[in-house]
Protein backbone atom coordinates (compact mmCIF):
# COMPACT_ATOMS: atom_id res chain seq x y z
CA UNK A 1 0.00 0.00 0.00
CA UNK A 2 2.94 2.46 1.02
CA UNK A 3 5.75 1.58 -1.48
CA UNK A 4 7.99 1.79 1.48
CA UNK A 5 10.89 -0.68 0.99
CA UNK A 6 11.39 -1.47 4.85
CA UNK A 7 6.81 -2.22 4.73
CA UNK A 8 5.52 -5.66 5.58
CA UNK A 9 2.35 -6.24 6.30
CA UNK A 10 0.60 -6.97 9.67
CA UNK A 11 -2.44 -8.13 8.60
CA UNK A 12 -2.04 -8.04 4.94
CA UNK A 13 -6.25 -7.22 4.91
CA UNK A 14 -7.66 -4.04 3.51
CA UNK A 15 -11.30 -3.76 4.34
CA UNK A 16 -11.75 -1.94 0.87
CA UNK A 17 -15.68 -0.86 0.70
CA UNK A 18 -16.68 1.94 2.35
CA UNK A 19 -13.69 2.44 4.90
CA UNK A 20 -11.33 0.86 6.47
CA UNK A 21 -7.50 0.76 6.69
CA UNK A 22 -4.32 -1.09 5.97
CA UNK A 23 -1.68 -1.39 8.77
CA UNK A 24 2.07 -2.20 7.78
CA UNK A 25 5.42 -2.59 9.56
CA UNK A 26 7.56 0.52 8.61
CA UNK A 27 10.58 1.05 10.26
CA UNK A 28 9.30 0.06 13.58
CA UNK A 29 6.47 1.55 13.55
CA UNK A 30 2.97 0.46 12.67
CA UNK A 31 1.90 2.60 9.69
CA UNK A 32 -2.29 2.70 9.63
CA UNK A 33 -2.90 4.07 6.34
CA UNK A 34 -7.10 5.36 6.63
CA UNK A 35 -8.78 4.68 2.98
CA UNK A 36 -12.43 6.42 2.72
CA UNK A 37 -14.95 6.89 5.85
CA UNK A 38 -13.77 6.97 9.20
CA UNK A 39 -17.69 6.93 10.66
CA UNK A 40 -17.64 3.07 9.07
CA UNK A 41 -17.59 -0.28 10.74
CA UNK A 42 -14.78 -1.09 8.60
CA UNK A 43 -12.76 1.83 10.35
CA UNK A 44 -13.64 0.42 13.62
CA UNK A 45 -12.53 -2.88 12.47
CA UNK A 46 -8.91 -1.69 11.26
CA UNK A 47 -8.53 0.19 14.96
CA UNK A 48 -9.20 -2.65 16.64
CA UNK A 49 -6.85 -4.76 14.54
CA UNK A 50 -3.90 -2.13 15.04
CA UNK A 51 -4.48 -2.19 18.65
CA UNK A 52 -4.00 -6.04 19.26
CA UNK A 53 -0.74 -5.40 16.73
CA UNK A 54 0.24 -2.49 19.48
CA UNK A 55 -0.32 -4.59 21.93
CA UNK A 56 1.62 -7.86 20.80
CA UNK A 57 4.77 -5.47 20.08
CA UNK A 58 4.19 -2.60 22.72
CA UNK A 59 7.01 0.43 22.86
CA UNK A 60 6.44 1.11 19.27
CA UNK A 61 4.58 4.17 17.73
CA UNK A 62 2.02 4.32 15.58
CA UNK A 63 1.78 6.26 12.51
CA UNK A 64 -2.40 7.01 11.34
CA UNK A 65 -1.96 8.52 7.87
CA UNK A 66 -4.47 10.39 7.04
CA UNK A 67 -3.90 11.57 3.15
CA UNK A 68 -6.50 9.67 1.68
CA UNK A 69 -9.16 10.82 3.73
CA UNK A 70 -11.16 13.80 2.03
CA UNK A 71 -13.75 14.84 5.22
CA UNK A 72 -13.71 14.11 8.90
CA UNK A 73 -16.10 15.41 10.86
CA UNK A 74 -16.61 16.31 14.40
CA UNK A 75 -17.78 12.48 15.63
CA UNK A 76 -14.79 10.70 13.61
CA UNK A 77 -12.08 13.31 14.83
CA UNK A 78 -13.63 11.67 18.06
CA UNK A 79 -12.89 8.35 17.41
CA UNK A 80 -9.47 9.49 15.65
CA UNK A 81 -8.43 10.81 19.28
CA UNK A 82 -9.93 7.77 21.14
CA UNK A 83 -7.73 5.27 19.02
CA UNK A 84 -4.61 7.58 19.95
CA UNK A 85 -5.64 7.76 23.69
CA UNK A 86 -5.54 4.16 23.45
CA UNK A 87 -2.85 3.20 21.78
CA UNK A 88 -0.84 5.72 24.18
CA UNK A 89 -2.61 3.68 27.20
CA UNK A 90 -1.26 0.77 25.65
CA UNK A 91 2.32 2.31 25.77
CA UNK A 92 2.67 3.17 22.10
CA UNK A 93 3.29 6.78 20.72
CA UNK A 94 0.31 8.00 18.30
CA UNK A 95 1.23 10.66 16.05
CA UNK A 96 -1.02 11.15 12.65
CA UNK A 97 0.40 12.19 9.12
CA UNK A 98 -1.19 14.11 6.07
CA UNK A 99 -4.20 16.07 7.39
CA UNK A 100 -5.20 18.04 4.15
CA UNK A 101 -6.02 21.86 4.93
CA UNK A 102 -9.24 21.50 4.21
CA UNK A 103 -10.09 19.29 7.37
CA UNK A 104 -7.05 21.40 9.05
CA UNK A 105 -9.33 24.62 8.76
CA UNK A 106 -12.21 22.83 9.92
CA UNK A 107 -11.32 21.12 12.80
CA UNK A 108 -9.83 24.74 14.30
CA UNK A 109 -12.83 26.75 13.22
CA UNK A 110 -15.38 24.20 15.05
CA UNK A 111 -12.75 24.69 18.59
CA UNK A 112 -11.99 21.24 18.41
CA UNK A 113 -9.84 19.78 21.16
CA UNK A 114 -6.51 19.65 19.06
CA UNK A 115 -4.18 20.12 21.47
CA UNK A 116 -2.97 16.42 21.96
CA UNK A 117 -2.72 14.97 18.25
CA UNK A 118 1.02 15.40 17.67
CA UNK A 119 1.06 15.45 13.41
CA UNK A 120 3.37 15.70 10.43
CA UNK A 121 2.85 16.79 7.09
CA UNK A 122 3.81 13.14 5.46
CA UNK A 123 4.49 9.80 6.39
CA UNK A 124 8.17 10.47 5.86
CA UNK A 125 8.43 13.75 8.16
CA UNK A 126 6.49 11.69 10.55
CA UNK A 127 9.07 8.35 10.44
CA UNK A 128 12.06 10.32 10.79
CA UNK A 129 10.90 12.46 13.69
CA UNK A 130 10.10 8.93 15.39
CA UNK A 131 13.74 7.83 14.32
CA UNK A 132 15.30 11.35 15.67
CA UNK A 133 13.38 11.35 18.91
CA UNK A 134 14.57 7.35 19.21
CA UNK A 135 18.01 8.13 19.02
CA UNK A 136 17.75 11.44 21.28
CA UNK A 137 16.49 8.19 23.88
CA UNK A 138 19.16 6.10 23.02
CA UNK A 139 21.77 8.57 23.53
CA UNK A 140 20.29 9.51 27.00
CA UNK A 141 19.67 13.22 25.38
CA UNK A 142 16.04 13.89 27.19
CA UNK A 143 13.67 14.62 24.09
CA UNK B 1 -26.53 38.67 -20.09
CA UNK B 2 -30.06 37.42 -20.44
CA UNK B 3 -31.67 34.37 -21.44
CA UNK B 4 -34.78 34.33 -23.44
CA UNK B 5 -36.36 33.45 -20.39
CA UNK B 6 -34.98 36.78 -18.34
CA UNK B 7 -35.62 39.04 -21.99
CA UNK B 8 -39.40 37.83 -21.34
CA UNK B 9 -39.71 38.46 -18.26
CA UNK B 10 -38.06 42.03 -18.20
CA UNK B 11 -40.59 42.80 -20.78
CA UNK B 12 -43.11 41.37 -18.64
CA UNK B 13 -41.77 43.74 -15.24
CA UNK B 14 -41.70 47.39 -17.49
CA UNK B 15 -45.28 45.99 -18.74
CA UNK B 16 -44.56 46.12 -22.48
CA UNK B 17 -46.94 44.03 -24.29
CA UNK B 18 -47.79 42.76 -28.21
CA UNK B 19 -50.01 45.72 -28.76
CA UNK B 20 -47.24 48.49 -27.51
CA UNK B 21 -44.51 46.58 -29.71
CA UNK B 22 -47.16 47.23 -32.46
CA UNK B 23 -47.63 51.09 -31.73
CA UNK B 24 -44.12 51.10 -31.91
CA UNK B 25 -43.29 50.00 -35.12
CA UNK B 26 -46.59 52.09 -36.54
CA UNK B 27 -45.08 54.92 -34.80
CA UNK B 28 -41.60 54.00 -36.53
CA UNK B 29 -43.06 53.88 -39.71
CA UNK B 30 -44.90 57.06 -39.16
CA UNK B 31 -41.77 58.93 -38.32
CA UNK B 32 -39.71 57.32 -41.33
CA UNK B 33 -37.54 59.69 -42.64
CA UNK B 34 -36.82 62.07 -40.06
CA UNK B 35 -34.44 60.23 -37.81
CA UNK B 36 -31.75 62.49 -39.15
CA UNK B 37 -33.33 65.94 -38.19
CA UNK B 38 -34.75 64.27 -35.24
CA UNK B 39 -31.07 63.21 -34.46
CA UNK B 40 -29.94 66.76 -35.38
CA UNK B 41 -32.45 68.31 -33.32
CA UNK B 42 -31.26 66.15 -29.97
CA UNK B 43 -27.59 67.64 -30.68
CA UNK B 44 -29.05 70.99 -30.82
CA UNK B 45 -30.50 70.20 -27.31
CA UNK B 46 -27.12 68.60 -25.93
CA UNK B 47 -25.18 71.67 -27.36
CA UNK B 48 -26.91 73.85 -24.69
CA UNK B 49 -25.03 71.64 -21.50
CA UNK B 50 -21.61 71.47 -20.58
CA UNK B 51 -21.60 67.84 -21.49
CA UNK B 52 -21.16 68.23 -25.19
CA UNK B 53 -18.12 70.51 -25.13
CA UNK B 54 -16.71 67.65 -22.82
CA UNK B 55 -17.09 64.76 -24.72
CA UNK B 56 -16.76 66.64 -28.34
CA UNK B 57 -15.24 69.54 -28.11
CA UNK B 58 -13.65 70.24 -31.70
CA UNK B 59 -13.68 66.50 -32.74
CA UNK B 60 -16.23 66.60 -35.59
CA UNK B 61 -14.82 63.16 -36.61
CA UNK B 62 -16.43 61.86 -32.88
CA UNK B 63 -20.09 63.50 -33.45
CA UNK B 64 -20.40 62.06 -36.65
CA UNK B 65 -19.47 58.86 -35.65
CA UNK B 66 -21.95 59.09 -32.20
CA UNK B 67 -24.66 59.84 -34.41
CA UNK B 68 -24.08 57.37 -37.44
CA UNK B 69 -24.73 55.24 -33.97
CA UNK B 70 -27.84 56.98 -32.89
CA UNK B 71 -29.18 56.96 -36.07
CA UNK B 72 -28.94 52.57 -35.89
CA UNK B 73 -29.88 53.18 -32.38
CA UNK B 74 -33.24 54.15 -33.46
CA UNK B 75 -33.96 52.10 -36.00
CA UNK B 76 -33.70 49.31 -33.73
CA UNK B 77 -35.75 50.98 -31.56
CA UNK B 78 -38.40 51.73 -33.86
CA UNK B 79 -38.08 47.99 -35.10
CA UNK B 80 -39.74 46.50 -31.97
CA UNK B 81 -37.58 43.31 -32.31
CA UNK B 82 -37.14 42.74 -28.27
CA UNK B 83 -35.12 40.34 -28.35
CA UNK B 84 -31.62 39.12 -26.87
CA UNK B 85 -29.89 40.76 -29.04
CA UNK B 86 -31.59 44.19 -28.38
CA UNK B 87 -30.67 43.16 -25.07
CA UNK B 88 -27.55 43.10 -25.69
CA UNK B 89 -26.97 45.98 -27.83
CA UNK B 90 -28.18 48.39 -25.11
CA UNK B 91 -26.45 46.62 -22.37
CA UNK B 92 -23.39 47.93 -24.03
CA UNK B 93 -24.48 51.41 -24.42
CA UNK B 94 -24.16 51.35 -20.48
CA UNK B 95 -20.60 49.39 -21.16
CA UNK B 96 -19.34 52.56 -23.47
CA UNK B 97 -20.99 54.91 -20.96
CA UNK B 98 -19.12 53.17 -18.40
CA UNK B 99 -15.34 54.03 -20.48
CA UNK B 100 -16.14 57.40 -21.01
CA UNK B 101 -17.57 58.34 -17.36
CA UNK B 102 -20.61 59.66 -18.84
CA UNK B 103 -22.57 60.76 -15.58
CA UNK B 104 -26.00 59.55 -15.00
CA UNK B 105 -27.65 62.60 -15.59
CA UNK B 106 -26.88 63.39 -18.37
CA UNK B 107 -27.91 60.38 -19.88
CA UNK B 108 -31.10 60.53 -18.59
CA UNK B 109 -32.07 64.05 -19.19
CA UNK B 110 -31.19 62.82 -22.97
CA UNK B 111 -33.66 60.00 -22.47
CA UNK B 112 -36.67 61.99 -21.39
CA UNK B 113 -35.47 64.78 -23.82
CA UNK B 114 -36.11 62.05 -26.62
CA UNK B 115 -39.20 61.03 -25.31
CA UNK B 116 -40.37 64.67 -25.45
CA UNK B 117 -39.23 65.01 -28.87
CA UNK B 118 -41.07 61.72 -30.20
CA UNK B 119 -44.19 63.21 -28.30
CA UNK B 120 -43.62 65.93 -30.19
CA UNK B 121 -43.06 65.30 -33.42
CA UNK B 122 -45.96 62.15 -33.42
CA UNK B 123 -48.21 65.08 -32.53
CA UNK B 124 -47.14 67.78 -35.21
CA UNK B 125 -47.80 64.60 -37.69
CA UNK B 126 -50.95 65.23 -40.08
CA UNK B 127 -53.54 62.98 -40.08
CA UNK B 128 -53.66 62.55 -35.84
CA UNK B 129 -53.09 59.15 -35.37
CA UNK B 130 -55.89 57.22 -33.07
CA UNK B 131 -53.97 56.26 -30.81
CA UNK B 132 -51.40 58.91 -30.49
CA UNK B 133 -51.77 58.43 -26.68
CA UNK B 134 -50.83 54.82 -26.45
CA UNK B 135 -48.07 55.23 -28.70
CA UNK B 136 -46.53 57.92 -26.39
CA UNK B 137 -46.75 55.51 -23.61
CA UNK B 138 -45.77 52.57 -25.39
CA UNK B 139 -42.11 54.80 -26.33
CA UNK B 140 -42.08 55.85 -22.81
CA UNK B 141 -42.27 52.34 -21.70
CA UNK B 142 -39.31 51.13 -23.93
CA UNK B 143 -37.15 54.38 -23.47
CA UNK B 144 -37.45 53.37 -19.56
CA UNK B 145 -36.34 49.88 -20.23
CA UNK B 146 -33.81 51.29 -22.36
CA UNK B 147 -32.56 53.42 -19.45
CA UNK B 148 -32.70 50.55 -16.78
CA UNK B 149 -30.18 47.60 -19.10
CA UNK B 150 -27.99 51.09 -19.86
CA UNK B 151 -27.57 51.87 -15.93
CA UNK B 152 -28.03 48.31 -14.98
CA UNK B 153 -24.86 47.51 -17.29
CA UNK B 154 -22.98 50.28 -15.73
CA UNK B 155 -23.59 49.20 -12.27
CA UNK B 156 -22.43 46.03 -12.70
CA UNK B 157 -19.25 46.84 -14.69
CA UNK B 158 -18.52 49.07 -11.49
CA UNK B 159 -19.31 46.27 -9.39
CA UNK B 160 -17.05 44.33 -10.84
CA UNK B 161 -14.63 46.61 -10.70
CA UNK B 162 -14.85 47.08 -7.31
CA UNK B 163 -14.54 43.15 -6.74
CA UNK B 164 -11.73 42.67 -8.47
CA UNK B 165 -9.84 45.69 -6.85
CA UNK B 166 -11.01 44.13 -3.02
CA UNK B 167 -9.55 40.68 -4.32
CA UNK B 168 -6.78 42.10 -5.12
CA UNK B 169 -6.11 43.76 -2.38
CA UNK B 170 -6.74 40.68 -0.50
CA UNK B 171 -4.07 39.02 -2.30
CA UNK B 172 -1.62 41.34 -1.65
CA UNK B 173 -2.34 41.71 2.08
CA UNK B 174 -1.43 38.19 2.63
CA UNK B 175 2.14 37.32 1.13
CA UNK B 176 3.07 33.86 2.54
CA UNK B 177 6.76 33.44 1.63
CA UNK B 178 8.96 30.86 1.67
CA UNK B 179 11.57 32.06 3.44
CA UNK B 180 14.20 29.44 3.80
CA UNK B 181 13.79 25.64 2.28
CA UNK B 182 10.98 24.38 5.04
CA UNK B 183 10.37 27.80 6.54
CA UNK B 184 7.40 30.36 5.50
CA UNK B 185 6.91 34.22 6.71
CA UNK B 186 3.99 36.07 6.41
CA UNK B 187 4.52 39.88 7.72
CA UNK B 188 1.11 40.89 9.08
CA UNK B 189 0.34 44.28 8.57
CA UNK B 190 -3.01 46.36 9.10
CA UNK B 191 -6.51 45.52 10.67
CA UNK B 192 -7.09 42.06 11.25
CA UNK B 193 -10.63 41.07 10.80
CA UNK B 194 -12.56 37.73 10.69
CA UNK B 195 -12.60 37.85 7.10
CA UNK B 196 -8.73 38.41 7.01
CA UNK B 197 -7.80 35.81 9.82
CA UNK B 198 -9.63 33.53 7.39
CA UNK B 199 -7.81 34.22 4.83
CA UNK B 200 -4.89 34.36 5.94
CA UNK B 201 -5.26 30.66 7.75
CA UNK B 202 -6.53 29.10 4.25
CA UNK B 203 -3.33 30.54 2.61
CA UNK B 204 -0.97 29.08 5.13
CA UNK B 205 -2.31 26.06 5.14
CA UNK B 206 -2.48 25.71 1.49
CA UNK B 207 1.18 26.82 1.17
CA UNK B 208 2.28 24.71 4.05
CA UNK B 209 1.04 21.73 1.95
CA UNK B 210 2.32 23.13 -1.02
CA UNK B 211 5.76 23.84 0.01
CA UNK B 212 6.23 21.20 2.93
CA UNK B 213 7.57 23.49 5.12
CA UNK B 214 7.65 22.73 8.91
CA UNK B 215 8.32 26.53 10.06
CA UNK B 216 6.18 29.23 9.73
CA UNK B 217 7.04 32.85 11.21
CA UNK B 218 4.06 35.07 11.45
CA UNK B 219 4.81 38.55 12.02
CA UNK B 220 2.51 40.78 13.99
CA UNK B 221 4.81 43.80 14.47
CA UNK B 222 2.91 45.42 11.31
CA UNK B 223 -1.15 44.72 13.26
CA UNK B 224 -2.58 47.89 14.19
CA UNK B 225 -4.40 46.57 17.04
CA UNK B 226 -4.66 43.82 19.08
CA UNK B 227 -8.18 42.31 21.18
CA UNK B 228 -9.13 39.04 22.36
CA UNK B 229 -10.43 38.21 18.97
CA UNK B 230 -7.59 38.50 16.71
CA UNK B 231 -5.47 37.01 19.62
CA UNK B 232 -7.58 34.16 19.61
CA UNK B 233 -7.51 33.71 15.79
CA UNK B 234 -3.22 33.46 15.95
CA UNK B 235 -4.04 30.99 18.46
CA UNK B 236 -6.43 28.96 15.84
CA UNK B 237 -3.52 29.50 13.14
CA UNK B 238 -1.04 28.09 15.08
CA UNK B 239 -3.23 24.68 15.71
CA UNK B 240 -3.65 24.70 12.63
CA UNK B 241 -0.34 24.11 11.52
CA UNK B 242 0.54 22.26 14.11
CA UNK B 243 -1.67 19.95 12.72
CA UNK B 244 -0.73 20.54 9.48
CA UNK B 245 3.18 19.40 11.10
CA UNK B 246 4.06 22.78 11.11
CA UNK B 247 5.34 25.20 14.09
CA UNK B 248 3.90 28.74 14.13
CA UNK B 249 6.25 31.51 15.54
CA UNK B 250 4.65 34.53 16.40
CA UNK B 251 7.32 37.52 15.99
CA UNK B 252 6.98 41.25 16.30
CA UNK B 253 5.05 40.93 20.40
CA UNK B 254 5.79 44.45 21.19
CA UNK B 255 5.53 44.58 25.23
CA UNK B 256 2.01 46.74 24.90
CA UNK B 257 0.59 43.72 23.42
CA UNK B 258 2.15 41.42 25.29
CA UNK B 259 0.63 43.00 28.26
CA UNK B 260 -2.70 43.19 26.62
CA UNK B 261 -2.42 39.52 25.81
CA UNK B 262 -1.81 38.51 29.01
CA UNK B 263 -4.37 41.27 30.53
CA UNK B 264 -6.80 40.19 28.84
CA UNK B 265 -6.44 36.16 30.16
CA UNK B 266 -5.41 34.95 26.58
CA UNK B 267 -4.15 31.39 26.65
CA UNK B 268 -1.41 32.35 24.29
CA UNK B 269 0.74 29.38 26.61
CA UNK B 270 0.68 27.23 23.72
CA UNK B 271 1.73 29.85 20.94
CA UNK B 272 5.67 30.33 20.23
CA UNK B 273 6.36 34.10 20.69
CA UNK B 274 9.37 36.17 19.84
CA UNK B 275 9.84 39.94 20.14
CA UNK B 276 11.74 40.37 17.23
CA UNK B 277 11.76 38.48 13.63
CA UNK B 278 14.72 37.73 13.81
CA UNK B 279 14.69 35.81 16.92
CA UNK B 280 12.01 34.06 15.31
CA UNK B 281 13.86 32.98 11.96
CA UNK B 282 17.19 31.70 14.50
CA UNK B 283 14.55 29.44 15.88
CA UNK B 284 13.11 28.35 12.96
CA UNK B 285 16.72 27.55 11.66
CA UNK B 286 17.13 25.76 14.42
CA UNK B 287 13.75 24.04 14.09
CA UNK B 288 14.05 22.90 10.69
CA UNK B 289 18.05 21.77 11.39
CA UNK B 290 19.54 24.25 9.46
CA UNK B 291 22.52 26.13 11.75
CA UNK B 292 21.94 30.11 11.72
CA UNK B 293 25.61 30.97 10.90
CA UNK B 294 25.84 28.09 7.87
CA UNK B 295 22.53 29.81 6.79
CA UNK B 296 24.26 32.86 7.29
CA UNK B 297 27.02 31.88 5.21
CA UNK B 298 25.37 30.44 2.66
CA UNK B 299 23.15 34.17 2.46
CA UNK B 300 26.77 35.75 2.14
Amino acid sequence: MTGHPAASSVDGTFTGGRGGASIVQVDGCLLMSVQGDIASDGFRASGERMLAAVRQQPRQAVIVDLSAVEVIDDVEFAALLELAATSRMLGARCVFSGLAPGIVAFLVSADLPTESVEAFRSVDDALAALRASDARAAGGVPA
Amino acid sequence: METPQDVAATLAKFNILERDVALIREAGRRLEGRFDAFIAEWYQWLCGHAEFERYFGNDRARLERAQSMQRVHWQTFFSGMLDVEYFRSRRHVGAVHARIELPNDIFIAGMSEVRNQIARELGALQPRSDDLEDMIAAIGKLLALETFLAIDELTRIQREKLEEASQAIIEMSTPVTPIWEGMLLLPLVGIMDSIRARDVMNKTLAKIAETRSRVFVLDIGGVAAMDTAVANQIIKISKATRLMGCETIVSGISPAVARTLVELGVAVDDVRTTATLQDAITIGLRLIGADSTSAARALA
